[in-house]
C-alpha cells in the first residue's frame, strides 16, 4: 500500500513538474528581448514583411493566447515549426537526439561502471599507494575541458596513428545508403564512434571516481561493516554489501550527470563534427530557432524530472527503508 | 578444571610512525566455561585490545608480541585469519559489538544475513540457518514470523535482541560483549542485561563482558578483572573484589561510581589521568595516581600475586596486602551518613525564591514534511496533524543559585528543550521567562545580553573545543564578543575557579594537549568567564570517565554555592542528576511527568515512570539483588500521541481513565506528579487532584 502510494505520488509530481517547466520556458521565451521576427528585420526587411511574418506565426496574438494553442498543439505531439529549416521541430530535433543520445547514454554509463569499480577499489585499499595516488589521473582528466580531451585523442589516434577517422558521424557513402536506424548497423558508424564515445567516457569517469572512493571509505567505517569483519563473512561478501551501500550517492548523480553531459555534448560534438544536439542546439541558437531551442530545453529537463524518478524508484529496490520514510 | 580461555602474560604492541606503543602488558585472565566474566577499566586502559587478542580483530599494526591465548588447551595467540576463521570464530567464540542498533546491515533482510554467517563458517542449507534463527529469536523473546524483516523495521530494543541472537547462531561457547551497553540509556541497558541474565538458565557460554560500568560487571558477573594503563590491576571473583579489595585502584574506582542506594554519599574522583602509552612499560601505570605509591612502583611493574586464602582473587600491588589499612587510615568511611552533608541532601536547602528562568507551558513542535504536496495538504486540512511534539507544555521554575535537573530516555525531548531555551528554536507556544522579562518581548541587544547571561556547556568535550584555539583563545573569545574587559588576570581566575591549576601551566596548552575532563573544564571555564546567571548543561559528564566524572560532578556542585550560579542539567543519568541536582524533573515524550526536590524524588517516586527509572540503575554491589524495571516496549512516536497519559502503553498501573491526559497536580512539599493515580476519582468520572490546589497552577 505504501509503496504503491509513493509511486504514484512521485508519478503526479514528476508530470505536475515537467508541466510547471514547460510553462515556465514558454513564458521565458516569450519575454526574452528579440525574437525571430526582430531577425529577419535586422536583415533588411520591411516593416510590413516582418508584420506579415508575425502573423503567420501567431506571434501577434495576446501571450495567453499563444500559451494555449502552444499547450494544445504540444499535448498533440506538434511541437511547432522549426524556422531555419522550416520542417517540423520534431523532426528536425528527433534524428539529432538520436545521434546524440546513442554517444551519450551509453558513454555515461559505461563511465558510471568502470569510474565506480576503480573509485571502490581505491577505497577498500586505505593507505595504499593505489588509495593515495591513484585519485591524481581522474583528477587531472575531470578538470580538463572535454573538447581538449577530444582534440588529444583526435591527435594521437587520428592524426598521429591513422587508427579512427577525424570526425563526423560516418562518411558520405554510408550515409546516403543508409536511413534511419539503419545507419546505426554500419560498421563505418561504429568507426567513426570510437572516438566520440571514448571521450564522453573518460571525461565522465572522474564523477563516480571519486563519489565512490569516499563513499566506500565511509561505508567500510559503518559498524555493520566491523561487524560482518567480526563475524567471519568473506572478502568478496563483505564488498557485495559495501558497494551496495557505497553506490547510493553515485546513483543519486547518475540521471543529472547524464543531462549535463548533453550541454557537454555541445563542444564534443562540435570537435568530432557529429551532428547530434549540441550542434543543433548551437545552431538554433544563432537562427534564434525559438521553438527547437525551447523543445530542446524542454527535453533536457524531462530528462533530469524522469531520471531522478528512475532514480527514486531504484532507491526503493536498493534501500528498503525509503518507503517507510516516504508514509 | 581447566578454563575455558586463558590469558596469559600476553603483551599487544602497536606499531606507529611514532614508534612501539604497548597496549596491553602482561595481561592474564582466565575464564572457565559458562562463567559470566566482567572486564572494568576507564577509556585507553587496553580492554578492548585484550578482547581484539581472543577475537583475532586487532587493527593492522597491533601486534601480539609476547604471552599466550590459550582457548580449549589450544594456543590462538598465533593463528591465521583463516585459521582463525575455521577453528573458532562464531562456532567457538562470538562478539556483541558496542552498537547493536547499527550492527546489521540496513539493506538487507535480517534472515538473509543469519545464512550469510551460517555459509561462512557451517555447511548448513538456508533453510536450516533460517530455523535456527527463528529458534534463537523465540529465546530472546523476539516473534520468530520477522526473521525477514529488515532491520530499521525493529525498534532499538528488538535490534538488541536479535544482535544476541546472532551471537548464538552457531552455539558458541563463549560470547564477547564489548561495551555493549554504552550508548543505550538505562531502560534499554536494563533490558540488554536482563536477557543476558535470563539466557543462563537456558544456554551453556561463558561472557565475557566488557565495560567501564563497575555496577553492571558487579551485578552480572561471577568473576572480574579490573584494568589499568594495559596492566590488569586486580581479578578475582566478583564479591571478593567488592568486599576485599588489593588493589589501590579497584577501591579509589568503587568509590568514585555513584550509588543510587546512597545519593548522599560522597563521590570521590581519581587524580590524575592514566600515563600514555609508552614503548615499554616496566612499572605500575597506577603510581602517579595512587596515594599510597612508593619509589618502588615506577621502578619495575608489581608482580601478580595471589591474595592468601583465595587462589583466584589475585593483585598486582607491591602494597596489596596493606590497602585496607592504608583506607581506613586515610579516607573517609564511605557509608558515612553523618556530619557535612554531601551529595543530593547537601543541595537541599539551596535556591533563593526568587525565579531566575521561568518556562510557561512551552511548546516546541516540529513539522515533519519536507515537500510541497504535504505542506499544501497540512496548511489545507488543518496545520500540525503531523508535528512531532518534541516539548508539549512544559511548566518549570528555575530559581537563582539552584540547579535543576530535567532526566528522561533519548528522544524524550530534553535536549530540544534545553536548546529552545538557548534560542536556538523559537518556542511554538508557550513563554520563557528570564529574570522576570518574556523572552519573546526582547530586542536585539536584550538577546545579546541574553546570551552572555545565560551559558551552554555542551555532551561532547571532544568536539567542543576549537582544535586551533589554545586555552587563552578560546576564554578570550567570548569576552571579546561581549565586548568585556581582556584581561589575562580573569582568564587565570577562571581556570582557578575550574581546578585547571597551575592556570599558567593550562593557559597556553592547545586542545590536543588536554584530556577529556580537563577539556569539559575548559568548556565550563567559557562559560564561567561572562559570569552568567544560568548555565544550560548538556550531560556535562557522560562522555567522562567516572573517575573524572566525581570531580567535575563536584565542581559544578561548588561553583553553585560560591558563585550563585543557576543552572538547568540535562542527563538520563538519575545517580549523576540526583548528585548535582535540588530538583529533578522528570521528563517523557515531551511532558513533564514528575518533579520534586531530590530526596522527596528519590524517596517517593510517584509516577510509576520514575518508578521504572529508578529501578532501572544498576547498583554497584554484587550483593544486592536488584529487580529489573520490567518496562515493556519503547517510548512511542512523538508525532502519534492520542489524547490520553503518554506512557499508558507502558505502564504497570494503567486504568480506564489513563484514556484522558492527567494533570499535574502537587502531592504535597511542592511535590508534582502528573498520574491518575495520584488523583481521588469523584463517582462522576471527573478527575479531581487531591492534595493539590490545580493542575495548572503557575
Amino acid at each position: 500500500m505504501s509503496q504503491l502510494y509513493y509511486y504514484a505520488r512521485r508519478t503526479v509530481v514528476s508530470v505536475l513538474l515537467i508541466f510547471a517547466i514547460a510553462t515556465f520556458l514558454f513564458f521565458a521565451f516569450r519575454f526574452m528581448p528579440g525574437d525571430y521576427a526582430t531577425l529577419l528585420l535586422q536583415q533588411g526587411a520591411s516593416p510590413e514583411q516582418v508584420a506579415k511574418v508575425r502573423q503567420m506565426w501567431g506571434l501577434d496574438q495576446p501571450l495567453y493566447v499563444q500559451y494555449f494553442k502552444w499547450l494544445g498543439n504540444m499535448l498533440q505531439g506538434n511541437a511547432g515549426m522549426s524556422r531555419q529549416f522550416n520542417k517540423p521541430v520534431l523532426e528536425v530535433v528527433l534524428p539529432a537526439l538520436r545521434n546524440s543520445l546513442i554517444v551519450a547514454l551509453p558513454g555515461v554509463l559505461v563511465a558510471f561502471v568502470l569510474g565506480s569499480l576503480y573509485g571502490a577499489l581505491m577505497g577498500s585499499r586505505p593507505n595504499s599507494f593505489l588509495e593515495r595516488y591513484g585519485i591524481i589521473p581522474p583528477n587531472v582528466v575531470g578538470t580538463t575541458p572535454d573538447f581538449f580531451i577530444g582534440i588529444l585523442l583526435l591527435t594521437v589516434f587520428s592524426a598521429w596513428l591513422g587508427w579512427f577517422p577525424s570526425g563526423s558521424i560516418a562518411t558520405i557513402d554510408t550515409l546516403t545508403s543508409t536511413s534511419g536506424w539503419g545507419l546505426y548497423l554500419t560498421t563505418d558508424f561504429w568507426y567513426h564512434y570510437t572516438l566520440p564515445f571514448l571521450t564522453v567516457v573518460i571525461k565522465y569517469m572522474y564523477y563516480p571516481t571519486l563519489v565512490m572512493r569516499g563513499s566506500v571509505v565511509e561505508v567500510r567505517n559503518q559498524e555493520f561493516a566491523t561487524y560482518q569483519r567480526l563475524l567471519g563473512l568473506g572478502k568478496w561478501r563483505r564488498f557485495r554489501h559495501i558497494m551496495k551501500h557505497a553506490s547510493l550517492p553515485v546513483v543519486t548523480v547518475l540521471p543529472a550527470v547524464t543531462a549535463t553531459s548533453i550541454s557537454g555534448l555541445v563542444l564534443i560534438e562540435i570537435v568530432f563534427n557529429w551532428p547530434g544536439i549540441g550542434q543543433l542546439l548551437l545552431t538554433s541558437v544563432f537562427a534564434r530557432d525559438t521553438p527547437v531551442i525551447q523543445f530542446m530545453f524542454l527535453l533536457i529537463a524531462a530528462w533530469i524530472v524522469i531520471g531522478n524518478f528512475i532514480v527514486d524508484i531504484a532507491y526503493t529496490i536498493i534501500d528498503p527503508r525509503i518507503t517507510i520514510e516516504g508514509e | 578444571m581447566e578454563p575455558l580461555l586463558e590469558i596469559d602474560d600476553l603483551d599487544i604492541t602497536y606499531r606507529t610512525s611514532s614508534g612501539d606503543l604497548q597496549a596491553v602488558t602482561d595481561a592474564s585472565v582466565s575464564i572457565d566455561a559458562n562463567e559470566y566474566y566482567g572486564l572494568v577499566g576507564e577509556s585507553g586502559c587496553g580492554k578492548s585490545t585484550l578482547a581484539g587478542a581472543v577475537t583475532n580483530s586487532l587493527d593492522q599494526n597491533g601486534d601480539i608480541t609476547g604471552g599466550t591465548v590459550t582457548y580449549r588447551g589450544e594456543e590462538i595467540q598465533d593463528y591465521s585469519e583463516k585459521e582463525y576463521n575455521e577453528k573458532i570464530r562464531w562456532k567457538e567464540i562470538a562478539v556483541i559489538p558496542q552498537s547493536a542498533m547499527n550492527s546489521l546491515n540496513p539493506l538487507s533482510r535480517i534472515s538473509e544475513q543469519a545464512i550469510e554467517v551460517a555459509e561462512a563458517h557451517t555447511d548448513w542449507s538456508d533453510e536450516t540457518a533460517v530455523e535456527k534463527l527463528e529458534e534463537l529469536f523465540g529465546v530472546v523473546g523476539l516473534p520468530a514470523s520477522r526473521v525477514h524483516d529488515y532491520p530499521h523495521q525493529f525498534s532499538g530494543g528488538m535490534k538488541q535482541r536479535a544482535i544476541i541472537a546472532f551471537s548464538l547462531l552457531l552455539d558458541p561457547s563463549m560470547i564477547i560483549a564489548d561495551e555493549p551497553t554504552t550508548a543505550l540509556d538505562v531502560i534499554m541497558q536494563d533490558q540488554f542485561l536482563k536477557h543476558l541474565d535470563e539466557l543462563r538458565e537456558i544456554r551453556d557460554f561463558s561472557l565475557l563482558f566488557i565495560t567501564h560500568d563497575i555496577a553492571v560487571v558487579f551485578e552480572m558477573c561471577d568473576s572480574m578483572a579490573v584494568m589499568h594503563g594495559g596492566q590488569v590491576a586486580e581479578r578475582g571473583d566478583t564479591t571478593a573484589l567488592f568486599d576485599d579489595p588489593h588493589h589501590p585502584y579497584t577501591l579509589l574506582l568503587q568509590r568514585a561510581f555513584p550509588d543510587i542506594r546512597y545519593p548522599n554519599r560522597k563521590l570521590e574522583g581519581i587524580d590524575g589521568t592514566p600515563p600514555a602509552l609508552e614503548s615499554e612499560v616496566d612499572y605500575c601505570t597506577f603510581a602517579d595516581r595512587c596515594p599510597w605509591a612508593e619509589p618502588e612502583c615506577r621502578e619495575r611493574a608489581p608482580p601478580t600475586e595471589a591474595v592468601p586464602g583465595d587462589a583466584e582473587h589475585a593483585s598486582a600491588c607491591v602494597r596489596s596486602d596493606e590497602v585496607a589499612e592504608l583506607a581506613a587510615r586515610d579516607l573517609d568511611d564511605i557509608d558515612d551518613g553523618d556530619g557535612e552533608p554531601v551529595g543530593a541532601d547537601a543541595d537541599a536547602d539551596r535556591g533563593s525564591d526568587e525565579s531566575i528562568l521561568e518556562l510557561r507551558g512551552l511548546n516546541k513542535h516540529f513539522s515533519q514534511s519536507t515537500n510541497v504536496i504535504d505542506t499544501i495538504r497540512a496548511s489545507i486540512f488543518g496545520g500540525e496533524q503531523d508535528a512531532v511534539r518534541a516539548v508539549d507544555g512544559v511548566d518549570l521554575d528555575l530559581k537563582e543559585n539552584q540547579i535543576q535537573g530535567v532526566i528522561g530516555e533519548s528522544g524524550c525531548g530534553k535536549s530540544t528543550l534545553l536548546q529552545t531555551v538557548m534560542g536556538k528554536y523559537e518556542p511554538t507556544d508557550g513563554e520563557i521567562v528570564f529574570d522576570g522579562t518574556p523572552v519573546s518581548e526582547f530586542d536585539k541587544s536584550d538577546w545579546k545580553e541574553y546570551r552572555r547571561r545565560v551559558q551552554i556547556i555542551l555532551q561532547d568535550p571532544f568536539n567542543t573545543l576549537n582544535p586551533h584555539f589554545s586555552v587563552r583563545e578560546t576564554l578570550m573569545e567570548p569576552l571579546r564578543i561581549h565586548d568585556m574587559e581582556r584581561s589575562e588576570e580573569r582568564v587565570l581566575d577562571v581556570l582557578e575557579q575550574v581546578r585547571l591549576t597551575p592556570a599558567e601551566e593550562y593557559i597556553d596548552r592547545n586542545e590536543s594537549q588536554l584530556s577529556g575532563g580537563e577539556k569539559q573544564r575548559v568548556s565550563i571555564a567559557r562559560a564561567l568567564i561572562l559570569e552568567p546567571d544560568v548555565i544550560l548543561a548538556d550531560e556535562p559528564v557522560s562522555m567522562l570517565d567516572v573517575s573524572t566524572q566525581a570531580s567535575v560532578l563536584d565542581m559544578l556542585n561548588e561553583l553553585t554555592d560560591e558563585y550563585g550560579v543557576s543552572m538547568l542539567y540535562i542527563s538520563h543519568d538519575l545517580s549523576t542528576v540526583s548528585y548535582v541536582c535540588d530538583r529533578v524533573n522528570v521528563m517523557y515524550l515531551g511532558r513533564l511527568v514528575e518533579s520534586a526536590a531530590t530526596m522527596d524524588l528519590l524517596d517517593d517516586p510517584k509516577h510509576p515512570y520514575t518508578r521504572s527509572l529508578l529501578q532501572a540503575i544498576p547498583v554497584p554491589d554484587p550483593h544486592h539483588e536488584r529487580e529489573w524495571a520490567e518496562l515493556p516496549g519503547t517510548p512511542g512516536d512523538a508525532s502519534d500521541l492520542g489524547t490520553g497519559c503518554r506512557f499508558r502503553d507502558r505502564c504497570p498501573d494503567r486504568m480506564d481513565v489513563c484514556d484522558q491526559m492527567p494533570r499535574q497536580a502537587d502531592v504535597g512539599d511542592g511535590h508534582r506528579a502528573a498520574c491518575h493515580l495520584h488523583y481521588e476519582h469523584g463517582s462522576g468520572g471527573e478527575t479531581a487532584p487531591t492534595a493539590a490546589t490545580d493542575g495548572g497552577e503557575r
